[in-house]
C-alpha cells in the first residue's frame, strides 16, 4: 500500500508542478520532507517509548478494566471479534479514551499495540482485517473533546472567544465518529474478511474461537 | 471540560507512577520493556515515514493545494462552502503541517473570527491526516493490503466536511 501511495503521490506532485510551473520547487519539497521526517520520527520515538511503557504497566495492573467497562457497548459494536477473543481490547479502549481526552500522542502507540495483537490473532497475514481497518478509520475521525492544537493556532493568530469553538467541534467530531462507526460496520458486512486475500498463511475464515 | 483535558495526561502518568510504586512486582521493568518495544516500532517506521514525507513534501511544494482547490471549487461552492477554505480542505487529508500552515494563512487573510476562519477551525479540529494515519498504522504492523481503509477514511472526511458546513450555519449563523 505504501509503495503505491508513494508512487501516486510522487507522480501527482510532478503533474501538479508541471501545471503550476513549480518544477523547480520539487527538489526542495523532497529534501524538506526528508528532514522533517527525522524530527517527526525523533518525537515519535520519545512518545512511543513513554506511552508504550505506560500502556504495559496499566495493563499488567489491570487498570484499564474500568475504562473498558465504561465504553464496552462501543467496543462490542465496533469490534465484535476482538471483544469476543479479548485480543487487544485493552489497547483499543486506551486508544479511544486517549483520542477523546486530546492525548493524541498517546493514542498512536495504543493503536499500534492494538493492531499488533489483532494481527497476531488473525494469524499474522499481511492483509488488514475489518476490525483493524475499523480502528484506523475511527482514528481518522476521533471525538474531539479538547482541540488543543487548534486553540494554540487561534491564540497565535490573536483569536478571542475560543470557548465558542467547543460546541461546533463536539457536534462535528461526534457526528463524524458515529458516521465512521456505522460506515465501518457496513463496509465490514459488504467486504467480509478472508475472501479477497490470496496470501493467507492459514485456512480461509471460519468460526473463530 | 478544559480542566479535564489539561489534567488527563498528567493524571495518567501519576496513576502509572503510583501503580509502579505500590505494586509488589517490578513493574518498572515492565515499563522499560514496553518502552523498548515502542522505540523499536518507531525506528522501524522511519524509512516508511521518510518516503511518505518526501512524497507529500513534493506534492505540497509542487502546488497541489492550488490545483486541488481549482478542481474542488465547483462542487464545494454548490455546497455553500466559502471559497477561502478550499485550500485547507484539499490539504487536510495529506499533511498535518501543511494544514496548520494553511489554517494560519486563512487566519491572516480573512481573520480568525471570519466565516472562513471559523469554518476552517472547525474542520481542522474535526478531521485528521487520513493518509498518515492509514500509512503509519498499517506499515508499523507490517500490513501491506489495506483494502477499504483509505476510501473509508476519505468518505468520513467528506462527511466531516458536510457536518462542518451545517454546524457553522447552525452555530455561527451564516
Amino acid at each position: 500500500m505504501l509503495g503505491k501511495t508513494f508512487a501516486v503521490l510522487t507522480i501527482a506532485a510532478f503533474v501538479c508542478a508541471a501545471f503550476t510551473g513549480n518544477l523547480g520547487e520539487l527538489a526542495g519539497g523532497a529534501i524538506d520532507g526528508a528532514a522533517k521526517s527525522v524530527t517527526v520520527t525523533l518525537s515519535l520515538c520519545g512518545m512511543m517509548c513513554l506511552w508504550s511503557g505506560v500502556l504495559r504497566v496499566l495493563r499488567e495492573a489491570g487498570a484499564i478494566r474500568a475504562v473498558k467497562k465504561l465504553i464496552s457497548p462501543l467496543l462490542r459494536f465496533a469490534f465484535p471479534k476482538a471483544w469476543k477473543s479479548g485480543a487487544g481490547t485493552d489497547a483499543i479502549a486506551a486508544n479511544i479514551s486517549a483520542n477523546m481526552l486530546g492525548m493524541g500522542n498517546a493514542a498512536t502507540p495504543f493503536a499500534l499495540s492494538a493492531l499488533g495483537e489483532m494481527k497476531k490473532s488473525a494469524h499474522g497475514t499481511d492483509t488488514a482485517d475489518n476490525e483493524m481497518i475499523t480502528l484506523t478509520v475511527l482514528a481518522v475521525a476521533p471525538v474531539c473533546l479538547m482541540p488543543v492544537n487548534l486553540l494554540a493556532l487561534r491564540a497565535a493568530a490573536g483569536g478571542t472567544g475560543n470557548t465558542v469553538m467547543l460546541a461546533p467541534i463536539w457536534a462535528v467530531s461526534g457526528a463524524s465518529f458515529l458516521f465512521a462507526l456505522v460506515l465501518c460496520r457496513v463496509m465490514s458486512a459488504l467486504f467480509p474478511d478472508g475472501k479477497r486475500s490470496s496470501r493467507r498463511k492459514s485456512p480461509p475464515d471460519g468460526p473463530r474461537d | 471540560m478544559e480542566f479535564l483535558a489539561v489534567i488527563a495526561l498528567p493524571a495518567t502518568l501519576v496513576v502509572t507512577a503510583a501503580i509502579i510504586l505500590l505494586s509488589r512486582r517490578d513493574l518498572f521493568s515492565e515499563f522499560l520493556a514496553g518502552a523498548r518495544e515502542g522505540l523499536e516500532c518507531a525506528i522501524g517506521l522511519f524509512p516508511a515515514m521518510t518516503a511518505l514525507m518526501c512524497a507529500v513534501g513534493m506534492l505540497m511544494s509542487g502546488g497541489f493545494a492550488e490545483i486541488a482547490s481549482k478542481l474542488l471549487s465547483p462542487v464545494l461552492s454548490l455546497l455553500g462552502i466559502p471559497a477561502g477554505v478550499i485550500p485547507i480542505i484539499a490539504v487536510r487529508p495529506f499533511s498535518g503541517s501543511a494544514s496548520s500552515a494553511t489554517l494560519a494563512g486563512i487566519f491572516e487573510l480573512f481573520g480568525v473570527d471570519s466565516p472562513e476562519g471559523l469554518f476552517a477551525s472547525v474542520f481542522y479540529a474535526s478531521a485528521e491526516t487520513a493518509l498518515y494515519i492509514v500509512a503509519v498504522y498499517f506499515s508499523a504492523v507490517g500490513i501491506k493490503r489495506t483494502r477499504w481503509a483509505l476510501p473509508a477514511s476519505l468518505i468520513v472526511m467528506a462527511f466531516a466536511l458536510c457536518a462542518t458546513s451545517l454546524a457553522c450555519r447552525w452555530f455561527f449563523g451564516d
